[in-house]
């Protein structure tokens, strides 16, 4: 038993520790975001307002399951010889509790958080198929790596202006038009996600001919919804009635995905590092605020899409 | 004694292992051999129950022996991120308070402060290593850990094997360097077709060379008279 109780002691340490270190490499845009996520917490606490006690174990229930379904250690703690069932929920009750602590505060329910407490415990419990993590051959992400180099390339001239979008775009339930906006001025920054020209060999893998190209472009919206899920979430919530200003937004994203995508392939060039900022995609950013260009810049969608197929087609001949 | 007997593995509805058995005395190292894929990593990985599906049974010195019972070197270890090799030591050495890290990092001098993400492929794979040393158990599976190991490392890999069999301790290893198998293993199993075809004691190890000769000799043979063919 006593060497029990110096295991969880070394797992808890170990786990503290780290937690200070992920804490610490947020630097500076943690210190924005943490007051953001609180403004986005407290909403949250005030949308539970009249919420059935019963929400709370729930909440810590499915933080949990969603939690132990997710991690990869099972395996490492299960042949490092550490109670895992105890442990993990033991982890995930101590999580809960700071999770749900203000909820109780608020609804006042105090029972709840013994009930909290024993549903994230049971999770540890839970059983996790080792052939799922080991075998899964239908899951494809080789695409993602020329994906996040993409947006690294952005996000390393423009990070705090997209960090600053997003966390904006969560304040959604503040106004009705607050989520399309961020959406148009997320959209008209992302010529500069498109910027560069990672080498062909890295491009080729996922690119190979014109199919490829509407497939990256659905990959990256994809990333989109991903991101931006939590906004479109709450705008959806508090704004039923204004659904479709969200699908202009996610539009404005889409139309300027698939211009820069097509563009930047377009004027691909093996020699060239960056893709040149030229009259298209001044059209196409204008295009977002003065809709009566988006006939041009349709035209020269089209265009573009055709050009990059046939470098495409020259380069994976090559 | 480990006494591995009638083991049977495999993914779904594809047997990839089929009645295995397999015998090896404490202070042997018993090396594993087969070509890729002939089930090597899927052996280990249903002695520890990590993946496949399993049947059958394990025992050491007479009692059943536990999945948790045995030291796994996989060839992609695990590591948390923002985690240091200190920390990762300790982890596995939790339930063995004789180990010392700092005495035991003597032979491969790692950067215990560092962050795993900072070490390189081989650094990772001697942290690893040491790691299911720290664990203090009587059967190691240690597959193919010569793998993204430099010149000395791989030298200090053959003492700290050397060690472990005069401790007693019973390794199957598995490894495509025919050398390796030579310097290292009492015997040697060869696996193919989801079995065991051969198992050869050290005196035999010519033998287990040519056996693998002749095994390869009719295909090659032909592959190369379709390639010095004039086209």
């Amino acid at each position: 038993m006593s060497y029990s109780i110096h295991s969880f002691k070394v797992y808890f340490r170990f786990r503290l520790r780290q937690l200070g270190r992920i804490l610490y490499s947020a630097g500076w845009p943690g210190v924005i975001a943490l007051p953001l996520l609180l403004v986005f917490a407290l909403q949250g606490i005030e949308a539970m307002d009249g919420a059935p006690g019963w929400c709370i174990p729930l909440i810590a229930l499915l933080l949990s399951i969603s939690w132990h379904y997710r991690r990869k250690d099972h395996f490492f703690l299960e042949r490092s010889g550490f109670l895992v069932g105890w442990v993990l929920g033991l982890e995930y009750a101590m999580v809960s509790t700071v999770v749900v602590l203000p909820f109780l505060i608020y609804i006042g329910n105090w029972l709840m958080w013994p009930a909290a407490v024993l549903c994230s415990l049971s999770c540890g419990f839970l059983p996790v198929r080792a052939s799922r993590a080991a075998f899964n051959p239908k899951l494809n992400v080789s695409w993602l790596p020329v994906a996040l180099f993409e947006w690294r390339s952005a996000l390393k001239r423009y990070g705090v202006l997209f960090a600053l979008l997003w966390l904006l775009s969560l304040t959604a339930p503040y106004g009705m038009a607050v989520l399309p906006i961020v959406l148009l001025l997320w959209a008209s920054l992302i010529p500069s996600v498109f910027e560069y020209q990672e080498p062909r060999e890295v491009t080729i893998a996922v690119i190979v001919n014109g199919v490829g190209l509407w497939r990256h472009g659905l990959r990256h919206f994809a990333l989109q919804l991903v991101v931006f899920g939590p906004g479109l979430a709450l705008h959806l919530v508090f704004h039923l009635q204004y659904w479709y200003l969200a699908f202009i937004g996610l539009g404005f994203i889409a139309l300027m995905l698939a211009f820069s995508i097509a563009y930047k392939y377009a004027t691909w060039h093996p020699g060239r590092q960056r893709v040149m900022q030229s009259l298209p995609v001044t059209l196409a950013y204008f295009s977002l605020f003065f809709p009566p260009l988006l006939p041009v810049v349709g035209i020269y969608l089209l265009r573009f899409v055709k050009r990059a197929r046939h470098h495409f087609k020259m380069a994976y001949d090559a | 004694m480990l006494n591995i007997s009638n083991l049977t593995a495999g993914y779904g509805n594809t047997l990839i292992l089929d009645t295995i058995n397999l015998k090896a005395a404490a202070g042997e190292v018993h090396g594993i051999l087969g070509v890729n894929g002939a089930g090597k990593t899927t052996f280990f990985k249903a002695l520890c129950r990590l993946g496949p599906a399993f049947s059958g049974e394990v025992s050491w010195q007479g009692a059943p022996l536990s999945p948790a019972g045995m030291g796994y070197l996989p060839a992609e270890p695990y590591f948390y991120p923002y985690q240091t090799g200190q920390e990762y030591l300790e982890l596995c050495s939790h339930r063995n308070p004789g180990f010392r890290i700092d005495k035991w990092n003597g032979l491969f001098q790692l950067p215990l402060k560092d962050l795993t993400e900072t070490y390189s492929t081989g650094m990772r794979k001697k942290l690893a290593l040491l790691g299911i040393l720290a664990g203090g158990y009587q059967v190691l599976l240690l597959d193919e850990p010569f793998s993204g190991l430099d010149l000395e490392s791989t030298e200090i890999l053959y003492e700290i094997l050397e060690e472990l069999r005069r401790n007693g301790l019973c390794l199957l290893l598995s490894s495509h360097i025919m050398a390796t198998v030579r310097q290292v293993c009492d015997r040697a199993s060869y696996l193919s077709e989801g079995q065991i075809q051969e198992t050869f004691d050290k005196d035999d190890f010519p033998a287990l060379e040519q056996f693998v000769k002749t095994k390869i000799h009719d295909r090659t043979k032909a592959a190369w008279a379709e390639i010095r063919k004039p086209s």
